[in-house]
């Protein structure tokens, strides 16, 4: 009894004292993993640097609640550091193909646009303006006025009750059914307040309101707002991932592999869903 | 280096007891364990910080002068503050200096 007592405690004691010899590299090996998550050029740094904080700490407790909270310290620490870098040569690919694209599109669509243009103009017997404009954020937080058609009555009254909404005219129910009233934002293109393809633009009072609320939004101002874009895409309007923080995700990535091929990649999908519908 | 395309840091609670320590004792270079025991801002909270006024220049840091494997031990990173950074902490600490509520 007493010698299997015995064997016992030394091979507890055996055990424990392997793990604890184990416990520093283990301590080592969660810092290690976790500056490795940092861009590279940081990773060494707050390598080494916590290294030397875990070195200055005394109990092993202490140690083990400072290594695992350097999962959360790098995973603030990459999304402070990585301002995203898009590629100047993509970027002016991108602006000479959305130019191009958008003379293109604007000649063709031009009966339609003065056929549109001639409706609202007789809708109000001459009086009102055409086209509307509406501050958004652009580029680098910019503001810019966004041409629309005009879709509500001259003298709105009655509040927005949905796709019911008594502001809205009979010319105007059908070019936002058809989104034909956004087609004025083929010149903001031309003009380089916007692109074919970026993030939804954001009006500037909800934007303030987002920056308050979420840290990077303001990283979706790196490439000019969109006509269409990923975002809108897979996280389209009304859809279980529509909310702003899951649509910054989607523009992040975006932004991150901004580049001509990724821009025709998503005009693509959005002719096909344009004309084919959500499959 | 300090970035021009960001916001300036928000100042909280934490981010002031950061600054509070640096304006304890303006001529000592601190290591971040040295402003975790002061401030007792757990590692998850106190790098970022570091990390935000060294990008807007309120701080500057450096390498420990040593050998690590003469020393034995890893090399510390050094913090001190910037005088830009010293201009700001005592524009937000001074409410609380004066004892004044901000």
């Amino acid at each position: 009894m007493t010698l299997s007592g015995l064997v016992l405690a030394i091979f507890v004691a055996l055990i424990t004292d392997e793990i604890f010899s184990w416990v520093p590299s283990l301590f080592r090996w969660i810092i290690r993993r976790n500056s490795k998550t940092l861009p590279p050029e940081l990773a060494d740094r707050y390598q080494e640097e916590w290294y030397a904080h875990l070195n200055e700490i005394p109990g092993r407790l202490g140690k083990l609640l400072f290594a695992i909270d350097t999962v959360r310290a790098a995973h603030k620490l990459a999304h402070q550091c990585t301002l995203p870098r898009v590629s100047r040569l993509q970027f002016l690919g991108v602006r000479f193909f959305d130019v191009a694209m958008c003379v293109m599109l604007l000649v063709m669509q031009l009966p339609l646009l003065i056929a549109v243009a001639i409706s609202l103009f007789i809708e109000n017997g001459g009086h009102g303006p055409i086209l509307c404009r509406l501050p958004y954020v652009g580029l680098y937080g910019r503001r810019f006025n966004a041409l629309k058609f005009r879709t509500f009555r001259l003298k709105p009254t009655g509040v927005d009750i949905g796709s019911a909404d008594p502001r809205v005219s009979l010319i105007g129910k059908y070019l936002r059914r058809f989104g034909i009233d956004e087609l004025p934002q083929l010149i903001n293109v031309i003009k380089g307040d916007m692109s074919l393809v970026g993030p939804q633009a954001q009006r500037p009072g909800y934007f303030d309101y987002l920056q308050t609320e979420i840290p990077n939004i303001g990283k979706r101002n790196f490439v000019r707002p969109g006509l269409t874009g990923f975002a809108q895409l897979y996280a389209p309007y009304e859809g279980p991932l529509d909310n702003p923080k899951e649509k910054l995700k989607y523009d992040l990535y975006f932004i991150e592999h901004f580049s001509v091929k990724l821009v025709l990649g998503i005009l693509y999908r959005t002719v096909v869903l344009v004309s084919f519908g959500r499959r | 280096m300090p970035n021009r395309n960001l916001k300036e840091p928000r100042l909280t609670l934490q981010s002031m007891k950061v600054l509070g320590a640096f304006l304890g004792n303006l001529n000592r270079e601190f290591s971040g364990a040295d402003i975790h025991k002061l401030t007792r801002i757990p590692s998850g909270t106190l790098y970022p910080i570091l990390m935000r006024f060294e990008q807007f220049g309120w701080l500057d840091s450096d390498w420990e002068d040593i050998d690590p494997s003469e020393a034995n031990r890893p090399r510390r990173r050094y913090y001190r503050i910037t005088p830009s950074g010293l201009e700001k902490a005592n524009n937000a600490l001074l409410p609380f200096r004066q004892g004044v509520p901000a």
